[in-house]
């Protein structure tokens, strides 16, 4: 039987609760899931992951790192690969592609400032959004 | 193989599908700025939390397998992670849909 008490959760919720946060600031400035295409976020987002998984499958087959002693809920995928794994293999990939697509924005708005600094002395959220 | 092996092999991997997507797409300058400041962005958070994880005892090393330098408790091997993800998600993004077809740079 086994024991479930409430700290295996733990990870779990962190890494939902950060998934969720991304997911806010995608809404917000429209960049993943909710930009023009969400499909073409929901495909790379699944590539990505599965890129780090079979990283990981190799790494654990190998023998290079196994799973600790932490409370987790104690799903695994496979041998030494928790569940939570899935999910924060997910939210790095998710918040890399967030955190370009605002990098991206960022300079292209520097360098477009940088051109036509009247035109952009003050911020227009509206138009970022697209 | 060395765990040392495997990220080597993972990050010319990322770093070839870059540049081969920088070259179809023709993603520019800023392209590649954007994905250098995420990629330092990215290794920092990394060394964060990959210290707290461990810390937390999620995983475990086998010591034999690392090359042993380690900044914080980040075996210095985990920074091939960020760095596979900085080169590789947005060129993927890249890859998967025409920026400036869809206005969308």
């Amino acid at each position: 039987m086994i024991a479930l008490h409430w700290t295996s959760f733990v990870y779990l919720a962190l890494l939902l609760g950060a998934l969720a946060s991304m997911a806010l600031v995608d809404r917000r400035a429209r960049l993943v899931l909710w930009s023009a295409r969400p499909g073409r976020g929901a495909t790379v987002l699944a590539v990505g992951t599965l890129v780090f998984l079979g990283w990981d499958l190799v790494a654990i087959a190998a023998g290079f790192y196994s799973r600790g002693g932490a409370a987790m809920t104690g799903v695994e995928l496979a041998p030494h690969l928790p569940l939570e794994e899935l999910f924060f293999i997910l939210f790095l990939c998710y918040f890399t592609l967030v955190l370009h697509g605002l990098l991206r924005r960022a300079v292209a708005r520097r360098s477009s400032a940088r051109r036509r600094p009247a035109l952009h002395a003050v911020p227009d959220p509206a138009q970022e959004a697209r | 193989m060395t765990y040392a092996g495997l990220a080597a092999v993972a990050v010319v991997g990322a770093l070839v599908v870059a540049l081969v997507v920088a070259r179809v797409r023709r993603l520019g300058a800023r392209w590649w700025v954007a994905t250098a400041l995420a990629a330092v962005v990215l290794v920092a958070l990394t060394v964060v939390f990959d210290s707290l994880m461990i810390a937390a005892d999620l995983f475990r090393y086998d010591d034999a397998a690392l090359l042993g330098v380690r900044l914080w408790l980040t075996p210095v091997e985990d920074l091939a992670w960020p760095l596979v993800a900085a080169l590789l998600l947005p060129a993927l993004w890249a890859l998967a849909g025409d920026e400036r077809a869809e206005a969308d740079a």
